[in-house]
């Protein structure tokens, strides 16, 4: 009786919040005339929804898993319904609410930002049991539960059919199929390097012999179901222009495959030249057993680099420079670091004998294939014209992102230097070469590498600066200018010549490149569905 | 003529509720896998079963001859009280590791639920599997070596 009379209580009390809490929503949605970002309502759908997600797989678990040695699951589904009862309402009435406010707004930020949440959240969790069940069918894993590839399985379904009915638009727009084509990419790639992995490990194994081979029920778990979900969310065209958010991920996903390329490239040369140094004194079917992982990463890397790098259009575009700019990045940070360990390597005393050949040959490699991925990215960044690089969002953040975080780890070694070098003057302790070696060498390779990058931040400077100091007059054809006019400096007289239709509408990007390509003169610009052509103009 | 088609909007809250009662109903009601007694997750479960039924003579008879045993067949805070599934189950015809997931029922519940793992390892002593070293639910007994 005291039981029930409390849980009436509580159901009692929980409902009154709920009222409360859809009564304040609709109140403040009524005086939302546009419709707003909407973004509140949504993160509480997310979070209502999320724990609703996760408690219903928590119920189907503990009633439906089918090795129970002994009592009933009364704590797990507690722990379930309670959270069913508390977010499953809000859900519902909240998704009902926001249904209705999508058919009167049609585009507000945080329906993207919700389906992004909801793909980022539940995706994972889907893949995630994906290899549990896939471990435990190989035999190499704990019991898992296949009900929940069902409960998490369906509702990235069920968000994916509201996405169709209610089909994001804008730039945000594409934030929901990036997220959910960057978790599937993750599992595709883990899912491929696997199961290569395997592969090339079984024919290692056939023919000189191998002491481990990987399982790969995992990966090919992770393989047959990350690489639809990527087909579904990546491969059908964008309905939107390229802009920031997919230029982000595409520089990032091009930049990260082909670091991993080149790593496991290097490591397959490393492996060659210190077989053929003959230092090691493993046989050489154990100096090559890592062969068969490295070709994977490389051919896996390789390909996805190749796939995305063509997705990024002829020209210099957003993504191009994005991702040239972060292999710079990469490059020189990675060869500040291997050249300071070269040196250390090389002058590092032994008690017998001479430094291992391996470690030189490693590091010098290492040093090599950073120093050819810096040169040779950031010799193309400089074969672009400057005044147009030189404003370009990437390059400020290549160049004062790197040389501040240089910068930072050249004052940091010198501090080290200078702490060593005061207490020998003090007296507290002897001089010696030893302790300074690391500290000596990071200040000098990253205080040199602080100093280039400082100079090229001086000279774009003074390149922009000695372009924008004469007036000149723009006239700009166009179904809608966009943020144009605020991106010239102010010596330019902006004229917008509307078109009457919308397929020359100007994004943030392509303001951007116009702009760089008047360079501070006057011009006529024509902008049409093929993108924008710049002819000069005779000052008037 | 879309609206027509519509399901009223009752209809899929009172699908939802009955899925649920459906559910709870169903793991309220299913009774536990009954492994066989001679292997490893079996002895297991009579084990446990024996504890969780206060018969602690009979959960002492799991135990294996050799290695370490609790000083007394009590356990630290008597009888649990507990549901628990089988995680996993690893080994060979001589010794086995078997992993379970357990739910402490007796724990305060304003303090969440208490969930965790427990690893049993078993020999095979020919005529059962026994567990060796037993530490669960014996958490603070002094372990004594038997000759």
């Amino acid at each position: 009786m005291t039981v029930g009379l409390a849980g009436l209580v509580f159901l009692i009390i929980v409902g009154a919040l709920i009222a409360l809490g859809v009564r304040a929503v609709r109140g403040r949605g009524k005086q939302d005339e546009d419709g707003g970002l909407d973004l509140i309502p949504y993160l509480i759908l997310a979070l209502a929804v999320g724990t609703a997600g996760f408690s219903l797989a928590a119920l189907v678990r503990a009633s439906l898993t089918p090795d129970r040695l002994i009592g009933r699951p009364t704590g797990e589904i507690a722990g379930a319904l309670a959270g069913l009862v508390v977010a499953g309402p809000i859900a519902f009435l909240l998704w009902r609410r926001q249904a209705r406010r999508r058919k009167t707004y049609a585009q507000t930020a945080g329906w993207h930002v919700y389906l992004a949440i909801i793909e980022l959240v539940f995706l994972t969790a889907f893949l995630v049991a994906v290899s549990q069940v896939a471990a435990f069918l190989g035999g190499d894993g704990d019991r898992a539960s296949p009900t929940d590839l069902v409960v998490y399985g369906g509702i990235v379904l069920f968000h994916w059919w509201a996405e169709l009915r209610d089909r994001p638009l804008g730039d945000i727009g594409d934030l929901p199929r990036l997220v959910g084509s960057g978790v599937a990419l993750v599992a595709l790639t883990i899912g491929l390097i696997g199961t290569l992995g395997w592969i090339f490990s079984l024919a290692y194994d056939t023919f000189w012999g191998l002491a481990d081979v990987p399982e790969p029920a995992v990966p090919l778990g992770l393989l047959v179901a990350g690489a639809p979900i990527w087909a579904w969310r990546w491969l059908p065209p964008w309905e939107e222009r390229p802009n920031v958010l997919r230029d982000f991920y595409l520089w990032f996903v091009t930049a990260l495959s082909l670091t991993m390329a080149i790593a496991a490239g290097a490591t397959v040369i490393v492996t060659l030249l210190t077989f053929l140094v003959g230092e090691g004194r493993r046989t050489a079917q154990e100096h090559f057993e890592v062969l068969p992982m490295a070709l994977a990463f490389l051919l896996v890397g390789g390909g996805l680099w190749h796939h995305h790098v063509n997705r990024m259009g002829p020209g210099r575009s957003g993504a191009r420079r994005g991702y040239e700019y972060a292999m710079a990045a990469t490059g020189l940070t990675a060869l500040v670091g291997s050249a300071t360990a070269l040196v250390e390597a090389v002058f590092t005393p032994t008690l017998a004998g001479t430094n291992s050949t391996t470690t030189l040959i490693t590091i010098a490699s290492a040093v090599i294939a950073s120093g050819w991925v810096w040169l040779s990215f950031w010799r193309k960044a400089q074969a672009a014209p400057r005044p147009e690089e030189a404003r370009s969002l990437s390059r400020r953040i290549y160049l004062i992102g790197t040389a501040i975080l240089l910068g930072l780890t050249a004052a940091g070694s010198m501090i080290a230097v200078l702490v060593v070098v005061f207490r020998v003057l003090l007296g507290d302790i002897e001089a010696s070469a030893a302790s300074l070696r690391i500290p000596v060498t990071l200040t000098l390779t990253s205080g040199l590498a602080t100093w280039h990058l400082f100079n090229q931040i001086r000279a774009d400077g003074a390149g922009t600066r000695g372009t924008a100091l004469e007036h000149f007059a723009v006239t700009v054809v166009c179904s809608h200018p966009g943020s144009l006019a605020t991106l010239f400096p102010k010596e330019a007289k902006v004229r917008v010549i509307y078109r009457g239709d919308q397929v020359g509408i100007i994004d943030e990007e392509m303001a951007a490149q116009i702009v760089a390509a008047v360079d501070g003169r006057s011009s006529l610009v024509w902008v049409d569905e093929s993108g924008f052509r710049v002819a000069a103009a005779r000052e008037s | 003529m879309e609206e027509d088609r519509r399901l009223p909007g009752w209809v899929l809250p009172v699908l939802g509720v009955l899925a649920v009662v459906v559910l709870v109903l169903i793991g309220l009601n299913r009774s536990p896998e009954q492994f066989d007694p001679n292997t490893p997750e079996g002895a297991v479960q009579s084990y446990i079963a024996a504890l969780v039924g206060g018969d602690y003579e009979t959960a002492s008879s799991f135990w294996a001859d050799d290695g370490c045993h609790p000083a007394s067949i009590d356990p630290t805070e008597g009888a649990p009280d507990i549901s628990a599934t089988l995680v996993s189950v690893d080994g060979d015809e001589d010794g086995a590791t078997v992993v379970i997931g357990i739910t402490d029922n007796a724990t305060d519940p304003l303090n969440g639920i208490y969930e965790y793992e427990e690893w049993f390892t078993l020999v095979n002593e020919g005529d059962g599997w026994k567990i060796q070293q037993p530490s669960w639910p014996y958490y603070d007994q002094t372990c004594e070596e038997e000759a």
